[in-house]
C-alpha cells in the first residue's frame, strides 16, 4: 500500500485524469444550466484532428491550436442557438451535432490516422515544467478560471439560476439564452482544448479517438454530484468525478475487468445517481 | 325526495390554503344546482372532489344514500359521473369523434381496434343533437375553433350518458347560439332525472337554467336557495361578502400619518416631493387576444390596482409589462421613454420590477439558497463590478431577512423550507434590491398567514410613500379598496372601467368584473 | 368512391411531408449520375438496405409521438444480433430463438418505460444509462467480437423474397403497416397521441398514464428487436456495433416523416419516406462513388437539418 500513495503516483493519476476532466468542465457549466451536450466527445476528436491536419500541413502549431478552439466555439453557439433560441430539446439537437462534428471528422481525418507530431505541439502532452506534466497544469490553469468564472461573477450565478429555475430565472431578468449561448461556447472551447491536448498527449490523431471516452464524459459530471437537472454542481465536484472514474478504470484494468463492464458501470452509475437525484427533488 | 348527491362538511387543504371548509351541498335528481363564488372560493376543489381527482381530507359524501370515497376519475366515471372541465381535455392531434369517445372507443370484440365508422356516425349523432351540425368530427380538433372544442368537449361529456354532470364554466368560449344549445340539452337531461352541478360566473345565466342556487366563498358554505330567490346585487354581496375586519387599510394609514407630516410641514417646510406620471401605457394589445387594447397610467407615490377574475387578462397584461411576453401593439413609456419590446432584463435595470404570481415556480429558485434568491434580480446593484462578494451578499440578505422579517435559521436555507409568508417576503427583498421605480405585485397574499400579509401590505405602502409607483393585481377586493388610490377594473380582456375615491367598493367593482350593469 | 379532383390532389400534396419531395428529388439526381439505377434490382437493394432501419423507426416514431426519444433503441438492436446468434450457436431451434430475442426486446422496453414513468426519471437520462447497459450486455454476450453462425435463415430473409423485394423488406413493411394501423386505428394509438398531446385526457378518462407509457416502450423495444433481427440477417452475423447511432437515424427518420417532437403531432405513415430518403440518400453517396468518409457528416447535416426545420415550421404553426 505504502507504494500507491508515492509522488509519482499521484503526479500519473493526475496526468490520466486531465483529459477527462478537460471534456467534462465545459459540459458541467452546460449541466448547470439545466441542459446537456452530447457533443463534447466527437467535437474533442474532430478538433484534435483539424489541428494535427494543419500542423501536418505545415502550419504552425499555434495556429493549429487556435483553429481548433475556434471550431470548438463554432460548433458550442450552434449548439447553444439550436438549445436556447430554436428551443430544441438539448439532447436532440447535441446528439445531431455530434453526429456532423464526427462526420466531419472522419472527413478532416480523409479515413486515416496521423501518427508523429512535432515537438511544439507533443510538448502541450508529454512535456513537463518541473514535476508536473502540461496537461495537469493546463487543465489546473483552466479549472482555476472557470471556478473563478462560476463562483465569482455574476455570469456565473446566472448559470446557476437559469438551471435551478429558468422561468425565475427570466422573471429576474436574467438573459437565458446569452447564459445558454456561454455555456455551451464554454463547452464547445473545453472541448475542443481536450482534443488538442489528447492528440498532443497521443502523438497521433484520428476521427475515433475520444470514442473510449464516450458516456465518461457525462459520467464524471453526474458522479461528481452536479444535478442533471441544472443548478447544483460545479466544477470542482467534476474534478471528482473525473478522479474517481479514472481511478475505478485503474482498478479495473489492473484487475483484468473487461473494458465492456466499464461501460455497463458507467450506464449503471449515470441511471442511479440521475435517477437519486431526480427523485430526490420531486419528493421534496 | 331523497338527495342523489349528498356531502357533509368536506375539507380539503393544500398547502398554506384551506381550499374546502367544511363544506356541505346536496343535489336532486332533475335539478340544476349552481355554484357560484369568486375564484378560489373552492368551486373547482369541490368538483374534483366528487370527480375523484382530489381526496378530501374529512367529511362525507354519499351519493343515493351510500357512502363514497373516490381514488380516481375512473371511479366516479363508473358511477355515472361525468363532467365538462374548465381546461380543455381535448388532445389536440385526435380529430372530434376520437375525443369525444377517447378511451371508451367501439371496438371489435377485444381486439382494441376502434370501430372507426360506428365510432364517427355516433359523434355526428351527439353533436347534431347538440345543434353542432357544422363540426367535422373527421378533422383534427386543434383545426377547430375554441368555440367548437368546447362543443366537444360537452358532447364527450353527454356521450358518457351521465346520471351527475358537472359543467365548470362551459359557456366562457360558447356564441350565444351554441350556449342555447346547451341550455336546451341540460333542459333534456334534467327531464331525465340526471343531476347537474352547474358553475358560472355569468350571473344571467343562473336565471335561465338555474334551480338552486350555493354560494361559496372562501372554501366554505354560505347559503343556497332557489335562484329567483336572490337578486343579483344579493349574490354578489354573498360572494364578495362583508368583510368589515380590514387586515390592512393604507388610507386610514395614509390619513393619520399626514396630519403628522402637515404638522412636519410646518416647521420644516419643504415642498412635496412632485407627482409625476412614471408609467405609461398605450393601447397595449398582446398578439392572442387575451389582452385588449389596454391604457393605463401610473404616477410616482401611488398604488393602482388592477381588479378582475382569473383569466381576465389581468396576469397576461402584467406579462406584457414586464416583457416576458411580446406585445401585439400598442405602446409602454416609462419616464416618457419607449420601452415596448424590451426584454425583462432591460427592463429591470431601466426600472420595472415585478412579483410574479406563481411563487414557486416564477418567483423563486426554491432549489437555491435565501442569500441567492435575494441578490437574483438585482445582481447588477449588489455587485456593479459583476464580482460576487459572499460578504456583501450575506450581509444584504441578513439586512432584508431584519427589514422584512423573514424567519429563517441563516441566509443559506433554502427557499424551498421556507412558509409561504417567508417565501413571499423573500420575492419582495429581491426587488427591493433591485430597487426599481415600478413594481408590479401579482397575487401578492395568495395563500399566505395573516401576519405577513400585513408586513407585506406595510411594505407596500411605506414604497409608495417613498415615491415608488405600485400597481397591485389582486383577486381580494378587500385588498384591493384597502390598499388602492385607484382602481382599474378588468373584463375579458379589457380594462372595463376605473374606480377612485369614494367609488371604490366590493359591490361596484363586483359589477364592473362580473359585467352585471346595474 | 368519388373520383380525386385538383383541389383533393392539391391537399394531398400540401400534406405530404417535404421529405416525399426530397427523396423523389434525390432520385432522380442520383439516377442521373449513375447507370442502372432505375432497375428493379438496385431500388430492391435500397429497400432491402433499408429494411432494418424501417423497422426501428417505427418503434422510434411512436415514442417521438409521446414527445420523447428512446436512445437505447440502438443498442437493443446491437444486442438483439449478438443474442440471436449465440442462441442459435447454442443449439437452441430457430423459432425459440427469435421468440427469445423478441421477448428479450420487450423486456429491454419495459426497463425503459417502468424507469421512465414509475421513478420518474427524464426519459433521455433513463434511455443515456439503459443504451450503455444494453450495449455493454451485447458486447459482453460476444466477447467484443463479431460471432457467426451460418443458417439458411439469413439468405433466405435478407436476399430471397416475393416481386423483387426480400422478405426483410416485407417483414419491415408488415412492421410498418401494424405500427400505422394501430396509430391509426386503435386504442393504443389514440393512447399515444393523448401522452404527447394532452395527458390530462387519460386520467379524465379513466385510463393509466403510466400503464401507457410503459406500453409505448415496450413497443418500440419490440420493434428494435425486430430491427436487429433484420440486421443479423443482412451481416449474417452478431456484431456489437451494428445497431449504432441507429436510434438517431430513426429519430430523424421520424421527424423527417412529419411526426413532430411537440404535441404529440404529425403523421406515422410519413416514417416511411423519412427512412427512404436517408437510405436513398446513403446508397446514392455510394454509388455516385462519394467516399465514404463524407457519408457520416452529409447525413449528420442532412438530419439535424430536419430537426432544425421541425423546431422553425412547427413554432411558426403554432403561433
Amino acid at each position: 500500500m505504502t507504494t500507491v500513495f508515492t509522488l509519482d503516483n499521484i503526479i500519473t493519476v493526475l496526468r490520466q485524469t486531465s483529459i477527462l476532466f478537460l471534456l467534462s468542465q465545459g459540459l458541467t457549466v452546460v449541466i448547470l444550466t439545466g441542459n446537456i451536450d452530447f457533443s463534447v466527445g466527437p467535437l474533442a476528436a474532430l478538433c484534435g484532428c483539424i489541428c494535427a491536419q494543419m500542423i501536418v500541413h505545415g502550419f504552425p502549431a499555434g495556429l493549429g491550436i487556435v483553429s481548433a478552439l475556434m471550431t470548438g466555439a463554432a460548433f458550442g453557439l450552434t449548439n447553444g442557438l439550436l438549445v436556447g433560441k430554436l428551443k430544441l430539446p438539448s439532447f436532440v439537437a447535441t446528439y445531431g451535432m455530434s453526429m456532423v462534428a464526427s462526420g466531419l471528422a472522419t472527413i478532416v481525418m480523409n479515413g486515416g490516422v496521423i501518427y508523429g507530431l512535432p515537438a511544439d505541439l507533443t510538448a502541450l502532452g508529454a512535456g513537463t515544467v518541473g514535476i508536473l506534466p502540461v496537461p495537469v497544469i493546463v487543465t489546473g490553469i483552466t479549472f482555476a478560471f472557470l471556478y473563478a468564472v462560476l463562483k465569482k461573477t455574476s455570469f456565473g450565478r446566472c448559470v446557476y439560476l437559469t438551471g435551478l429555475n429558468q422561468s425565475a430565472a427570466r422573471y429576474s431578468g436574467i438573459n437565458s439564452l446569452m447564459t445558454i449561448l456561454a455555456a455551451y461556447l464554454l463547452s464547445g472551447l473545453f472541448g475542443a482544448a481536450g482534443g488538442v491536448v489528447m492528440t498532443a498527449r497521443l502523438n497521433a490523431a484520428d476521427a475515433g479517438m475520444t470514442e473510449a471516452y464516450g458516456l465518461k464524459i457525462i459520467a464524471a459530471v453526474v458522479v461528481g454530484g452536479s444535478s442533471l437537472l441544472g443548478g447544483e454542481g460545479g466544477v470542482e465536484r467534476t474534478f471528482l468525478g473525473a478522479l474517481v472514474l479514472t481511478v475505478i478504470s485503474n482498478i479495473m484494468n489492473i484487475a483484468g475487468i473487461a473494458s465492456e463492464w466499464q461501460n455497463l458501470v458507467f450506464g449503471v452509475i449515470i441511471l442511479l445517481i440521475g435517477g437519486l437525484d431526480y427523485s430526490r427533488h420531486h419528493r421534496s | 325526495m331523497e338527495p342523489m348527491l349528498r356531502i357533509e362538511n368536506l375539507c380539503k387543504s393544500f398547502p398554506g390554503v384551506k381550499a374546502l371548509d367544511n363544506m356541505s351541498f346536496d343535489l336532486y335528481p332533475g335539478e340544476v344546482h349552481i355554484l357560484a363564488g369568486e375564484n378560489g372560493a373552492g368551486k373547482s376543489t369541490l368538483s374534483k372532489c366528487i370527480l375523484g381527482y382530489v381526496r378530501p381530507d374529512g367529511g362525507h359524501m354519499f351519493l343515493d344514500g351510500k357512502e363514497i370515497a373516490f381514488a380516481s376519475p375512473k371511479d366516479s366515471l363508473a358511477c355515472g359521473i361525468a363532467a365538462v372541465y374548465q381546461e380543455l381535455t381535448m388532445v389536440p392531434w385526435l380529430n372530434a369523434a376520437e375525443n369525444i369517445f377517447f378511451n371508451r372507443e367501439p371496438v371489435y370484440g377485444k381486439t382494441g381496434i376502434v370501430r372507426t365508422g360506428k365510432m364517427i356516425s355516433d359523434a355526428r349523432t351527439i353533436l347534431s343533437d347538440l345543434g353542432s351540425h357544422d363540426i367535422d368530427v373527421t378533422v383534427p380538433v386543434r383545426k377547430l375553433g375554441i368555440a367548437k372544442q368546447q362543443m366537444v368537449e360537452i358532447a364527450r361529456a353527454l356521450s358518457m350518458d351521465p346520471r351527475l354532470i358537472i359543467f365548470d364554466e362551459p359557456t366562457s368560449a360558447l356564441s350565444e347560439k351554441d350556449t342555447e344549445a346547451l341550455f336546451a340539452k341540460i333542459h333534456d337531461l334534467k327531464k331525465k332525472g340526471a343531476g347537474i352541478i352547474y358553475i358560472s360566473h355569468r350571473m344571467k345565466e343562473y336565471d335561465r337554467i338555474g334551480d338552486r342556487i350555493t354560494v361559496m366563498r372562501d372554501g366554505k358554505y354560505i347559503c343556497t336557495g332557489r335562484v329567483s330567490d336572490f337578486s343579483g346585487e344579493e349574490l354578489i354581496h354573498h360572494m364578495v361578502g362583508r368583510k368589515t375586519v380590514r387586515i390592512y387599510s393604507r388610507r386610514e394609514e395614509k390619513a393619520a400619518s399626514r396630519t403628522e407630516s402637515d404638522q412636519h410641514r410646518k416647521t420644516e417646510g419643504p415642498a412635496p416631493a412632485e407627482i409625476k406620471e412614471v408609467l405609461k401605457v398605450e393601447n397595449l394589445c398582446d398578439k392572442k387576444g387575451r389582452v385588449k387594447n389596454c391604457s393605463l397610467s401610473l404616477r410616482s407615490g401611488e398604488i393602482a390596482g388592477i381588479a378582475g377574475l382569473v383569466g381576465s387578462g389581468r396576469t397576461e397584461l402584467a406579462r406584457l409589462l414586464f416583457g416576458i411576453d411580446k406585445a401585439g401593439s400598442g405602446k409602454v413609456l416609462l419616464h416618457g421613454e419607449d420601452i415596448t419590446g424590451c426584454s425583462p432584463g432591460k427592463l429591470v435595470r431601466k426600472g420595472i420590477g415585478l412579483l410574479p404570481e406563481d411563487r414557486k415556480e416564477q418567483g423563486l429558485a426554491l432549489r437555491a439558497s435565501l442569500a441567492w434568491n435575494v441578490t437574483s434580480a438585482g445582481l447588477h446593484k449588489a455587485f456593479p463590478g459583476h464580482i460576487l462578494d459572499r460578504r456583501t451578499e450575506k450581509k444584504l440578505s441578513e439586512d432584508y431577512m431584519e427589514d422584512l422579517n423573514i424567519a429563517a435559521r441563516d441566509t443559506e436555507v433554502r427557499a424551498l423550507n421556507m412558509s409561504g409568508g417567508n417565501q413571499q417576503k423573500l420575492v419582495l427583498a429581491k426587488w427591493l434590491l433591485a430597487d426599481t421605480d415600478v413594481i408590479i405585485f401579482d397575487e401578492p397574499t395568495r395563500g399566505i398567514d395573516v401576519q405577513a400579509k400585513r408586513e407585506i401590505y406595510a411594505h407596500m405602502a411605506q414604497l409608495a410613500a417613498s415615491g415608488k409607483a405600485i400597481l397591485l393585481i389582486s383577486s381580494e377586493l378587500s385588498e384591493l379598496i384597502g390598499m388602492c388610490d385607484r382602481i382599474y377594473v378588468m373584463r375579458e380582456g379589457a380594462i372595463s372601467g376605473e374606480l377612485s375615491g369614494e367609488e371604490l367598493s366590493e359591490e361596484k367593482i363586483g359589477e364592473m368584473m362580473f359585467g352585471v350593469g346595474v | 368512391m368519388k373520383r380525386p379532383d385538383t383541389a383533393d390532389m392539391k391537399r394531398l400534396a400540401r400534406r405530404l411531408p417535404p421529405s416525399v419531395y426530397i427523396t423523389i428529388i434525390l432520385i432522380c439526381f442520383f439516377g442521373l449520375l449513375t447507370d442502372n439505377y432505375f432497375t428493379l434490382d438496385n431500388m430492391g437493394v435500397i429497400l432491402r438496405q433499408a429494411a432494418p432501419l424501417l423497422a426501428v423507426s417505427c418503434g422510434q416514431t411512436v415514442v417521438v409521438l409521446t414527445q420523447g426519444t428512446d436512445l437505447s433503441l440502438g443498442s437493443i438492436v446491437s444486442l438483439m444480433s449478438v443474442f440471436w446468434i449465440l442462441l442459435l450457436n447454442l443449439g437452441v431451434p430457430l423459432p425459440a430463438a427469435v421468440a427469445c430475442c423478441l421477448l428479450l426486446s420487450a423486456l429491454c422496453g419495459l426497463i425503459n418505460g417502468w424507469v421512465a414513468s414509475k421513478l420518474k426519471i427524464p426519459v433521455f437520462i433513463t434511455t443515456l444509462g439503459t443504451q450503455n447497459i444494453y450495449k455493454s450486455a451485447a458486447l459482453l454476450l460476444c466477447g467484443s467480437m463479431t460471432i457467426y453462425h451460418s443458417h439458411p435463415v439469413f439468405r433466405t430473409v435478407a436476399r430471397e423474397g416475393f416481386l423483387h423485394l426480400s422478405w426483410s423488406v416485407w417483414i419491415a413493411l408488415a412492421a410498418y403497416s401494424l405500427t400505422v394501423f394501430l396509430m391509426k386505428k386503435s386504442r393504443f394509438g389514440k393512447m399515444v397521441r393523448a401522452l404527447g398531446g394532452n395527458e390530462e385526457a387519460i386520467a379524465t378518462s379513466g385510463g393509466s398514464v403510466i400503464k401507457s407509457r410503459i406500453l409505448v416502450f415496450v413497443y418500440a423495444g419490440l420493434m428494435a428487436g425486430i430491427g436487429g433481427l433484420l440486421v443479423c440477417c443482412r451481416i449474417e452475423s452478431g456484431n456489437p456495433n451494428a445497431g449504432n447511432g441507429m436510434e438517431f437515424s430513426a429519430v430523424a427518420a421520424a421527424l423527417l416523416g412529419g411526426s413532430s417532437l411537440r404535441e404529440g403531432g404529425g403523421d406515422p405513415a410519413g416514417t416511411l419516406f423519412g427512412v427512404l430518403l436517408i437510405q436513398v440518400l446513403k446508397s446514392g453517396l455510394m454509388q455516385v462513388g462519394v467516399s465514404s468518409i463524407y457519408q457520416n457528416a452529409i447525413i449528420g447535416i442532412v438530419v439535424l437539418a430536419a430537426i432544425i426545420f421541425d423546431a422553425i415550421y412547427r413554432r411558426t404553426d403554432s403561433e
